[in-house]
């Protein structure tokens, strides 16, 4: 390869080799052998790196950086070893042979490991479980937020999405399941090394674009720095930062059109009447409607009387758009490096009609803007400074007030109920579904409610080398504070409604009416509050030692950090404190060693026993650079990995659990008027002798690198969870006569593998990529201090945290002589239709104790899987994400759609159509009921389906423009899509989506157009 | 972690207040809520969703989902025990409260102007919570018979390692503490001097008193001499029994305390009627009326529906007998009428305008507005009227809202029959006196018959003693309707064959608007297990010394 020097670089070559000169003078062995090196930096894909620095390791005064183009030139002494960094912290040392032009490839071994706490480390090195994924492969949902883009991206990190609402996608996230009891089972979301909130709003507030990586932080060496909180595994998403000696200006723009997938299919008017008739037939209580009444829903012939509205259509239009901006400037220059960006964001929603009013808008919009600066300066040669600010404003307006709940209404209100107006322009609403279940006036005549939530995440750290005072000796310390807040305002206004209904007919036509109104109009009225609030202040400081003495490396730090977080409201306040010592050590670049003592403090725990030592330990063996694997050619990097820890949390059975107490009790009319003082009794018993609740983890791990481009991470770990704060209430008798105790006695294990492939070749001028990741977690509980039971297969103890128990469904009664012949069901009287359960325990009743276990649990699934495949030619490409889950149980309760009619609630067509009447004994589903039937509320094999599911969680076609084209309008690059989100789904669930069930917003599913320009 | 003395106060920050037992016991005012708290676990049962009436034969529940329907269904067991182990925590907090207070000087407050008020008032704490102690160690004995017993505050591991305690101990324990504390409790809080309960302004006048100790007493000495718990029928129990009653009789003689109208009974006001001894004050509340109307009504549910086995209890009003009797009057075609008042006092039938809110006349037959099959309405042609409030509207747009509501826990006319029982057990007949005894257990009978509103015919001179049996059994049913009684005296006196089955009336309308009158049998779920309550299975698991009932083990 032949290497040019172009004019306007040349000036910067020169004063590099006059640097060089200058830092080496002092060398002993100075130009024996000093040759001009050239060089490519690659990343795995083959796409050069710009912005890499490249210097010789042993005397980091000598560097460069790379072009656009990914090359660089360096003079160095032949077998120096010149170390790479890139700007996201990859890091790879490589041996100058002479005279030869070199091609570094930034593969898996060379990627940074984001432990955070300033630990550098890549994955040559560690010895933790960590898996990283980076912003290509992020930024590819056109999502608003970081925790919308990571569904099957991340491996080990379990993520779902709960409703299609834009402004509350907050995900579901666990990594490695349910190992825990009393819900305690969630992870901690880090943003570049720093507890942000401990609500995960900083989820819904940081931008894809904004991120350079996330990373999942698995067993316990991944873990050990973060104290009690870090227990359940941790997310860190690392942010941007500039690049030295480069300049980098990119825009990209990305609309997308969505449209609301799988919406309830609601009954009309005539099948919701049938329906109801049926049903009150069904109760033994005369119908409702008249056959006159049925045909006049069925023919529409009288509107306002016997109307037949479609409040989903009526209410919602069949598309929504979003349009994200970014503007982002990120280079820097010998001395500094910065990453700026700006992010404009705006979704408009599905409400149909929100022009009718003056001045405002009732649509469901959603607008963000965020702006983050990260800035490294490096105030002298020895003192280092980081500044990241993020602040972000958002704004939601949804029509009416929250509390009108309009989802809810749409999945209540029958098409029967009301005309969308009455023929006097009333509004319509009657006596059993007032006027503010109209959700079409709710979306047009109740004006609006505002969310505005005002975020400033800041943070500053300060890097001081020691090495003149003691070689190797370094210091930092950081400091963050966050602020978020949000405000809701509300801008309301009333109406009047109204409806007519037929009180005789005569001759077939109605003939006599009433007529109902309610509800006044009235001028629109406002009033504003602070909704929630969440701030939190970090402190970190450390002192750490680092030597390369022969083949012995050394790495040791003693770190503190501190943490304040306060929410809006009581018993909300926390501080946290953690002293570490931790060393990092290796040897012959082959065995690497990590031990970390944790010492963690938190105000929640009993006075005297705050602090808690969780040691840890991590093992790894770089076999691939033993001697004997020297010839083994097709293995690129192979790395064996174990860690063992005893982890400490600070859950806690209530706030001042080891007190003893007295409460407010109970009071009595004691005074001949009938007054009281209240009461004071005794409170729950002191939990005494209390520890924390403590993880023993253990994981082994194995890195693979075969054939340059083949990388495979698999890991097994097993958990076993102790002192789990449980009630004693379970091994009490009540003749003790007190509120129980807590004691240290839950015991839960767990287990589970993840398995991560990455395969990148290229064949003459395609590239193609395939990856799959798989995680499969279980749990099970040993011991919960559980209620003693009377038989065992009611015993949740042996079964797996969150584990549903149900009726067993065996039919349905045919007639009263089946439900004569049948064991009694102790719920209540049963007619024909009703669930018929199994007799589990032969006793000739079905009551409680029939339950058994059947599913899996309704909150994590122990299956998580995802893969992707892209292929690129000549700048044009595609790429596709499939994610799914298996062993998950739905839990079917959703008004109307598996809840119809009680209640006066309408019914979904799936459900009408999968009835038990007599002629369909076989049925999905019981008779129709206008009652409570509690035999049939029961949670039984009726009720529980398979959540599994396998989606297209995006794909994309893109185009990059050929840099011959655009060097003539002076663009660097440039990349147009069209990307599809979510577009399928394959599950069992039928009839909804299988993540946004219950009374939520349907999920969406959109298509994008994009464009990125990089100048 | 001394370097890290900074921050470390930062570590003991939290929001939550915890009070300290000095926190109560150095004050009054909260000292006396302590004894508050022990009183509200005083039980009451005014007819609601799961009342014991409709877990026997004065009525039948007509709401589906009532859980008091297990106890005549067969879905009642170890597993569903209807536990009443809840009274351990009341006994828990009397213990408690009783090692707390010896001692106590309320130091701070010793320039109070009242604090030799205060003092009085807090000396007789003691002696309040001993007798609720006591009845609520009745309360479990009644149930359970033999029960864990305890005057300690317990350990975890002491409770779970009690064994039961012999119910006549538990009652030689109740009786003592009655006679212990008989003497230091007041007649009345109206007007007591010197004494921060008493006085004229608003005293406490819901705490227990004197009579309520010496009721106590007799009612628990009546249950041990019953046949369910005197398995040898000692007739000595009968005369300690029949002795408390007649305790109770003459404290009442003594202290104004006499039968008044039986319509005084409930009511808003019920709580000052002339012969209540205690009475447990619940409060504003409407749900009994929610619960119990007619089911035409709005927001009705109708509930607990008195039985045709109960209206068949009132006799005859001219001829004091059965209705089927001989030449006892009844008319089948007018069923109610001639009647013992206190049937149309405790029960709506057919025809009637009932409540006053309520805007029709009740129609009970089949067909009717408020018979079946109207779903939930009366399975037995009737509707409850004892405990409700008439003046009640539960109408959504004219809803009266709550009205005070009390619940009989001792009254005199019980004190009749209770001595009227133990002195005919005891003396062998119903006419039967003797020196100590002057009154027959026929005269305390017809005491209670010839209440001012209710002048039923006395019963006869020289019946058997088993005419008198069946009479008198009739009598309590009739007079204690509906106040908790029934459920367990058919329990005590071992007469299980009464709860087999109940019976219904099924009123049909004939086309001249008459109406045909038909009574109709429904069995119920009966075991002879049933006398006592089953042990939580789960308690049986818990503690490895706790014994099962007979007849209620689990089989697994």
């Amino acid at each position: 390869m032949k290497l040019t020097v172009k004019k306007n670089t040349y000036m910067k070559k020169y004063k590099l080799i006059v640097l060089a000169i200058f830092a080496c003078v002092s060398l002993k062995s100075w130009a024996q052998d000093i040759t001009n090196v050239a060089g490519l930096i690659v990343d795995k894909k083959g796409n050069p790196i710009s912005g890499a620095m490249v210097s010789i390791d042993k005397n980091p005064l000598v560097n460069t950086v790379t072009g656009q183009d990914g090359k660089f030139k360096i003079m160095a002494d032949k077998n120096e070893v010149l170390k790479i960094r890139t700007s996201n912290d990859a890091v790879k040392k490589i041996k100058v042979v002479s005279g030869e032009a070199i091609t570094v490839v930034m593969d898996y071994s060379s990627e940074k490991v984001n432990y955070g706490f300033g630990l550098e480390q890549t994955n040559a090195e560690s010895t933790g479980a960590v898996s990283t994924v980076y912003a290509d492969d992020i930024n590819n949902r056109s999502s608003f937020t970081i925790g919308n883009s990571l569904y099957g991206n991340a491996l080990g990190l379990t993520t779902m999405q709960k409703t299609g609402s834009v402004w509350a996608q907050m995900p579901s996230m666990f990594i490695r399941g349910l190992k825990t009891l009393n819900g305690n089972n969630g992870i901690l979301v880090v943003v570049d090394g720093l507890e942000r909130d401990n609500n995960w709003n900083v989820l819904n507030y940081l931008t894809p674009d904004e991120v350079e990586s996330v990373s999942v932080l698995r067993d316990a060496a991944a873990i050990a720095l973060y104290g009690y909180k870090g227990v359940n595994g941790v997310v860190n998403i690392v942010t941007k930062r500039g690049k030295y000696q480069s300049r980098e200006i990119s825009f990209t723009y990305d609309h997308g059109f969505e449209r609301q997938a799988r919406k309830p299919d609601l009954a009309d008017a005539y099948t919701y009447a049938s329906a109801l008739n049926e049903a009150l037939t069904n109760d033994r209580k005369s119908v409702r409607y008249s056959p006159l009444e049925l045909d006049a829903f069925k023919t529409g012939k009288y509107p306002y009387l016997y109307p037949n509205v479609d409040w989903w259509a009526e209410t919602f239009r069949n598309h929504g758009s979003s349009d994200i901006v970014t503007l982002s400037f990120r280079g820097g220059s010998t001395k500094m490096r910065y990453y700026t960006m700006m992010n404009l964001q705006n979704n408009n929603g599905f409400i149909a009609h929100t022009d009718l009013n003056d001045g405002y808008s009732t649509q469901e919009k959603f607008s963000k803007m965020n702006f983050r600066t990260n800035l490294d300066i490096d105030l002298t040669s020895t003192t280092k400074m980081q500044a990241n600010i993020m602040g972000v404003l958002n704004e939601v307006n949804l029509p009416g007030l929250g509390s009108d709940n309009m989802v809810g209404a749409l999945y209540y209100l029958p098409s029967a109920a009301f005309p969308i107006k009455t023929a006097d322009g009333l509004w319509g609403g009657n006596s059993t579904w007032d006027g503010y279940y109209n959700t079409v006036a709710l979306t047009q005549a109740r004006a609006y409610s505002k969310a505005h939530t005002r975020t400033l995440y800041a943070d500053m750290a300060l890097k001081q080398d020691f090495s003149s005072i003691v070689k190797g000796l370094g210091g930092a310390v950081r400091l963050g504070y966050d602020n978020i807040a949000s405000y809701w305002e509300n801008h309301t206004k009333s109406y009047k409604y109204g409806s007519q209904t037929v009180s005789a007919w005569t001759n077939g036509e109605p003939s006599d009416f009433n007529s109902f109104t309610g509800g006044t109009n009235s001028e629109m009225s406002g009033n504003s509050k602070l909704d929630w609030q969440h701030r939190s202040f970090n402190f970190q400081a450390n002192l750490d030692y680092q030597r390369l003495l022969g083949i012995h490396r050394l790495y040791a730090m003693l770190m503190y950090s501190y943490k304040y977080d306060n929410a809006k409201g009581i018993n909300n306040t926390f501080y946290h404190e953690n002293v570490a010592l931790y060393a990092h050590y290796g040897l012959k670049n082959r065995y690497f060693a990590d031990v970390t003592l944790m010492e963690s403090a938190s105000n929640v725990l009993k006075t005297g026993n705050k602090w808690h030592l969780s040691p840890t330990m991590g093992l790894s063996w770089i076999i691939s650079n033993e001697h004997f694997m020297k010839d083994v050619n097709w293995v690129d990097f192979l790395k064996l990995r174990a860690s063992v820890g005893i982890l400490n949390t600070d859950n806690i059975p209530y706030n001042g659990y080891w007190n003893e107490s007295v409460t407010g009790g109970n009071s009595y009319p004691i005074k001949d008027n009938f007054n009281s003082d209240g009461g004071w009794q005794e409170g729950r018993l002191p939990s005494l002798n209390g520890t924390t609740e403590k993880a023993y983890k253990y994981n082994v791990g194995l890195d693979v690198t075969l054939f340059k481009g083949l990388t495979m991470t698999i890991d097994g770990f097993y958990e076993r969870r102790s002192d789990i704060w449980v009630s004693t209430n379970g091994r009490n008798s009540a003749v003790l006569g007190a509120s129980n105790s807590y004691a240290n006695a839950g015991t839960v294990d767990s287990w589970g593998t993840e398995i991560g492939l990455d395969y990148i070749r290229k064949i003459g001028n395609v590239q193609f990529n395939l990856g799959g990741k798989f995680t499969f977690n279980r749990s099970k509980v040993i011991e919960m201090m559980e209620e003693p039971q009377a038989y065992d297969y009611l015993r949740s103890t042996g079964k797996a945290v969150g584990q549903i128990f149900g009726l067993q469904a065996v039919g349905y009664f045919t007639d009263q002589a089946d439900i004569d012949n049948s064991p009694a069901q102790q719920f209540g009287p049963v007619k024909p239709g009703d669930i018929k359960y199994k007799d589990i325990n032969v006793d000739g009743v079905i009551n409680d104790n029939d339950r058994v276990a059947m599913g899996y649990n309704s909150t994590c699934p122990e299956v998580y899987y995802s893969f992707n495949l892209g292929a690129e030619w000549k700048g044009l490409g595609f790429n596709a994400v499939f994610q799914g889950v298996g062993n998950y149980t739905a839990y079917l309760n959703t008004t109307s759609i598996y809840r119809p009619l009680v209640n006066n609630a309408t019914i979904s067509n799936y459900y009408y159509g999968h009835r038990w009447t007599p002629a369909t004994p076989n049925a999905r589903f019981p008779r129709l009921t206008a009652e409570t039937v509690d035999n049939n509320l029961k949670t039984s094999s009726v009720w529980l389906a398979d959540r599994s599911f396998l989606k297209l969680r995006n794909c994309e076609i893109y185009y990059k423009l050929p840099s011959s084209f655009l060097s003539r309008m002076h663009v660097e690059k440039a990349r147009i899509y069209v990307r599809g989100v979510d577009l399928l789904c394959f599950d069992n669930i039928d009839i909804s989506d299988p993540e946004a069930m219950g009374t939520v917003y349907p999920a969406t599913r959109s298509v994008h157009v994009g464009l990125s320009i990089g100048f | 972690m001394g370097v890290l003395s900074a921050c470390s106060d930062n570590m003991d920050y939290h929001e939550y207040t915890v009070y300290g037992k000095d926190y109560v016991f150095t004050d009054f005012t909260r000292t006396g809520a302590f004894v508050t708290n022990i009183y509200s676990y005083l039980d009451y049962d005014i007819p609601g969703l799961n009342s014991l009436c409709s877990a026997c034969d004065e009525s039948e529940m007509a709401i589906t989902y009532s859980s008091v329907l297990d106890y005549t269904n067969g879905a009642w067991s170890a597993l569903n025990p209807k536990s009443q182990w809840g009274y351990y925590s009341a006994i828990r907090a009397a213990n408690y409260y009783l090692a707390e207070c010896p001692d106590l000087d309320f130091y701070d407050q010793r320039y109070d102007k009242d604090y030799k008020e205060q003092m009085a008032r807090f000396n007789r704490y003691q002696y309040e919570v001993r007798l609720l102690r006591a009845y609520y160690y009745f309360l479990l004995v009644r149930a359970y018979g033999d029960v864990p017993f305890t005057t300690k505050v317990l350990t975890d591991k002491e409770a779970n390692s009690l064994s039961r305690t012999s119910a006549s101990e538990i009652f030689k324990f109740i009786v003592d503490e009655c006679d212990a504390v008989a003497s230091e409790l007041p007649i009345t809080y109206y007007g007591l001097d010197g004494d921060a309960a008493g006085g004229t302004d608003n005293p406490e006048t819901g705490r227990v008193n004197r009579g309520t100790a010496l009721a106590l007493k007799a009612r628990a000495l009546l249950y041990q001499a019953s046949p369910l718990f005197n398995k040898d029928n000692s007739s000595e129990l009968w005369k300690e029994a029949a002795e408390a009653s007649k305790e109770v009789l003459d404290y009442c003689a003594q202290n104004n305390i006499k039968l008044g109208k039986y319509s005084d009974l409930w009511g808003a006001d019920n709580y000052k009627a002339s012969e209540m001894i205690f009475v447990r004050r619940v409060g504003d509340m409407n749900s009994p009326e929610y619960y119990n109307f007619p089911i035409s009504m709005e927001n009705a549910q109708a509930g607990n529906c008195p039985t045709q086995t109960l209206v068949d209890a009132y006799e005859m009003k001219t001829t004091g007998k059965a209705w089927n009797e001989s030449e006892s009057g009844y008319d089948a075609n007018k069923p109610y009428t001639n009647r013992d008042p206190r049937l149309g006092m405790t029960v709506a039938v057919n025809g009637e305008k009932w409540p006053s809110t309520n805007p029709n006349t009740l129609e009970t037959y089949v067909g009717g507005r408020d018979g079946l099959p109207v779903p939930y309405a009366t399975p037995t042609g009737y509707y409850l009227k004892k405990y409700l409030d008439t003046t009640i509207d539960i109408s959504a747009s004219n809803s009266s809202g709550g009205k005070r509501h009390s619940w009989i826990t001792f009254r005199l006319g019980e004190f009749y029959l209770n001595y009227a029982e133990a002195v005919c057990r005891y003396l062998g007949s119903a006419d039967a006196t003797d020196n100590e005894f002057t009154l027959s257990a026929r005269g305390a009978v017809n005491t209670v018959r010839n209440r001012s509103d209710v002048k039923m015919p006395g019963f006869p001179e020289g019946m058997s003693t088993a005419d008198f049996w069946t009479k008198y059994k009739r009598e309590r049913m009739v007079e204690l309707a509906f106040e908790g009684h029934r459920f367990w005296d058919v329990r005590r006196w071992k007469d299980g064959d009464a709860f087999k089955s109940i019976t219904q009336m099924r009123i049909t309308k004939n086309e001249d608007a008459t109406f045909t009158y038909n009574r109709v049998v429904k069995s119920l779920t009966w075991d002879d297990k049933m006398y006592f309550y089953p042990i939580p299975d789960s308690e049986i698991r818990k503690n490895p010394n706790l014994t099962q009932n007979e007849g209620w083990s689990i089989n697994k």
